[in-house]
């Protein structure tokens, strides 16, 4: 017993100094990554992008399930898009509210006959509206399947060569789509996906279907998201993209060549985490075929989404969240460390493994381990308050340059009380916050042992203005 | 336990370091926000002047920066003594022999942010540094070298641009918008360019003159419609589209049966302009190809070339779901 406390607190201490080696190496490319996308900004050529003839146009697909309380807002906001060519694809996935209903009245669909390419498997097509001026809409009323399928529904009725995936209860800075197909205008052979920033938007100013002014929400546990949120997006996403390993387009805001999605089969409609899986896919199929290729990251382009509010629904999320990490990773296996997948294979899934993984479980052994070891009188008490003390200060000054980089990139949170608000939830996340989403991890694995699926709910409020 | 009390130390002077330099940050951005606006007020009436024609007065060196940001939204869409007046002032204030001379920096995105700027400052001075910077190693000077020739309407770059486009130089959606932004001038480059022997070239070369040529670039282009390289053939169609070719509806109905479903696609879409009912019947044989893209387009176009035999087709509960959707798309006035 006291060999087996010893050794899982040893694997702790040094589990903790491992991921914070990972954060500190993925730290330099993180700094460069953002560094080079504010110079850019310099010569960016949106104008010219705007006005151009050869720009391609993008689908964007909002898959909606009882979404009558947002789904005008979320389409306004598309509508104010300023990309030249572009259709809104919207996919009512078998809504039981007047989701459908809103929409004809709002915008003057007209019911049209279905013909889908039949590229792609989901639930039937029951009905499909079309209208709109000088924006092109396009309603699809389908069975329920699931986000994935109604994704792949939509993706099959799309009619641009690119398609932009978002939430119906989410709000797209009105340059997103301009901004994100950047990286495509400057290398169309290679690219083909884009993910995009996702933030919070609780309690910030919306109006017209924009948001005006970003603002530090008013419940801590949106709060939390907000740092949380720069954290992954800033120094994650832009770090592993400087890798070339991006492992995950976000389901909330990406962009994708139609052609490569149809190609590997569309979304994967038995799991709760289809965009990271379909990233995986993506990047699998290029490299299995041997196709030059990117996925690539930009910081600049916003969706701003809305954040759970209460601990269930945060804790109905993660556990999904972590449901669906496993689910990727366990269908990936055979990439693990195999040369062949290149930086992804060799670099983020093992990190996706070990570190997203596994890190709620090898936490909990340690807090199971401590107070034994303790009592024991094998482990130290000073020792394992040393642990969590640098711990939670490495995790901190992590969150605090991911505010930093939040800083010297946008400034969206001008309000001087805001920036305070912020240095207060990076340090207190790492706090409680994380051990509370642990948890809520630790419920995902006990799901994935019970084989249980499904989404739970979203308790949706709406994005509400300050 | 000295370790651990070393490396918390440590943590938090980092912590509160970064935390003060966030808000140092903030106060300094500030600042800088305020100087800006200020600058932006003090070349207010240098700005009016030069967009007058006339002769503006000096302005300090460092609100260079402020008048060539406000002027660079205005000048693409400028032109005669106005865009000579922007010249002549910054070249006369030293402006354009910095941003030169910045080209030669040794950092590579000093180098960019000089190219970008020389693109707004109007003046001919630039280009021939700018055509060199086409060359540079770092891909976003070469970037922001294109868009800015673009900008600055540079005639002898549009030959230097497209073999950098040929090459992947410069992306193309960027090396395009320079050929569109010189206009009509880049035409006789574009016309030597269609029959060159690299394929990527001749294929943009053949885009350009397509948006920026008129009908008698048609028997030009009709020649490459039949050019071994698909992308050639692909961008020959939409280019005879966009510039209304006439009597070319049986040439595209041949392509309809090209072995490259792109061509086919495009091919089918050209004739949505060009074509007329006489190519109904071939359409409606495409409405059935393998290749769903090629198909709806081809119904689309049906719709649109044909549609009282489109309604009446699709009106038929056995008909082919695309003449189907097509029809009640002329339905609901939506084709």
């Amino acid at each position: 017993m006291r060999t087996a406390v010893e050794v899982v607190g040893i694997m702790s201490v040094a589990y903790a100094a491992a991921i914070n080696v990972c954060y500190l190496l993925l730290w330099p490319l993180a700094r460069r990554g953002m560094k080079k996308t504010i110079r850019r900004r310099g010569w960016a050529w949106h104008q010219e992008a705007l006005s151009s003839p050869l720009t391609p146009g993008v689908s964007v697909l909002v898959p909606a399930f009882n979404e009558e309380s947002v789904i005008l807002d979320s389409v306004a906001s598309l509508l104010g898009q300023r990309y030249p060519v572009f259709e809104i694809v919207i996919v009512d996935d078998g809504s039981t509210d007047t989701t459908a209903a809103r929409m004809i009245e709002a915008h003057g669909l007209h019911q049209v006959e279905p013909a889908p390419r039949h590229l792609l498997q989901y639930e039937p097509v029951r009905e499909l509206y079309r209208g709109g001026s000088p924006i092109d809409i396009t309603l699809v009323r389908k069975d329920n399947g699931g986000r994935a399928d109604a994704l792949n529904a939509g993706l099959d009725l799309a009619r641009h060569p690119y398609v932009c995936v978002t939430d119906a209860d989410s709000i797209l800075d009105p340059d997103a789509l301009t901004v994100m197909m950047r990286p495509v205008q400057e290398d169309p052979e290679r690219v083909i996906g884009v993910g995009g920033t996702v933030r919070v938007a609780n309690s910030s100013r919306v109006e017209a279907g924009r948001v005006v002014e970003p603002r530090m929400p008013v419940g801590h546990l949106a709060r939390f998201q907000v740092v949380e949120y720069l954290r992954a997006f800033l120094y994650g996403r832009v770090a592993w993209d400087a890798l070339g390993a991006l492992f995950i387009v976000s389901g909330a805001f990406g962009l994708f060549r139609r052609d490569v999605v149809e190609e590997v089969g569309g979304y994967w409609v038995d799991t709760v985490g289809e965009d990271l899986e379909l990233t995986v896919r993506m990047h699998r199929h290029m490299r299995e075929q041997g196709r030059p290729y990117r996925i690539t990251f930009a910081a600049d382009p916003v969706c701003w989404t809305e954040a759970p509010a209460d601990m269930a629904t945060l804790g109905s999320q993660r556990r999904r969240w972590h449901r669906g990490l496993w689910e990727s990773l366990w269908r990936h296996r055979s990439m693990l460390l195999r040369r062949r997948y290149g930086a992804v294979g060799m670099l983020a899934l093992p990190y996706c493994l070990v570190f997203e993984f596994a890190s709620p479980l090898m936490e909990a052994a340690a807090w199971i381990a401590f107070p034994i070891g303790i009592g024991l009188g094998v482990i130290d008490v000073e020792i394992v308050f040393a642990y969590i003390v640098v711990a939670w200060l490495f995790g901190t000054v992590i969150t605090l340059i991911a505010c930093g980089l939040e800083e010297r990139g946008y400034r969206n949170y001008r309000r001087s009380r805001d920036l305070g608000r912020m240095f207060v939830a990076a340090v207190f996340e790492n706090m409680w916050f994380r051990q509370l989403v642990d948890i809520y991890r630790l419920q995902g694995v006990w799901d994935i042992a019970r084989r249980r699926d499904g989404w739970g709910t979203m308790k949706r409020r709406g994005i509400e203005s300050a | 336990m000295a370790a651990p009390l070393l490396a918390s130390a440590a943590l938090i002077a980092i912590g509160i370091m970064v935390a003060l330099l966030l808000c140092a940050r903030r106060v300094h951005a500030q600042n800088r926000l305020r100087e800006e606006l200020a600058a932006r007020g003090r070349v207010e009436p240098v700005l009016l002047a030069l967009l007058d024609g006339a002769e503006a007065g000096r302005q300090e060196s460092t609100d260079d920066a402020a008048l060539a940001a406000m002027l660079a939204e205005l000048a693409p869409s400028l032109a005669g003594e106005t865009r000579r007046a922007i010249a002549r002032h910054f070249e006369s204030s030293g402006a354009i022999g910095r941003a030169v001379r910045g080209l030669s920096h040794p950092l590579a995105h000093r180098r960019a942010e000089s190219a970008a700027v020389l693109g707004d400052m109007c003046s001919d001075q630039a280009e021939p540094t700018l055509l060199m910077a086409l060359n540079d190693r770092d891909p976003d000077v070469r970037l922001a070298a294109t868009r800015s020739l673009g900008r600055l309407r540079a005639r002898a770059a549009v030959i230097p641009i497209l073999h950098s486009l040929a090459c992947r130089n410069v992306p193309r959606a960027v090396a395009a918008n320079a050929v569109l932004t010189i206009g009509v001038a880049a035409l006789p480059g574009l016309r030597a360019l269609v029959s060159t022997e690299h394929p990527a070239t001749r294929a943009a070369a053949v885009e350009l003159l397509g948006r920026l040529g008129n009908p008698r670039d048609g028997e030009t282009l009709r020649d490459r419609l039949t050019d071994e390289a698909p992308l050639v053939r692909e961008r020959a169609c939409e280019a005879l589209a966009h510039i209304g070719a006439d009597d070319i509806g049986q040439a595209l109905e041949d392509l309809l049966a090209d072995e490259v479903r792109n061509v086919r696609a495009a091919a089918a879409a050209a004739l949505a302009t060009v074509g007329s009912p006489t190519n109904a019947s071939r359409l409606l044989e495409i409405v059935h190809d393998d290749c769903a893209e090629v198909a709806e387009i081809a119904a689309a176009t049906l719709a649109s070339i044909a549609p009282g035999l489109v309604e009446r087709m699709g009106a038929h509960d056995n008909a082919h779901p695309r003449l189907r959707h097509a029809a009640s798309m002329l339905r609901a006035g939506l084709a």
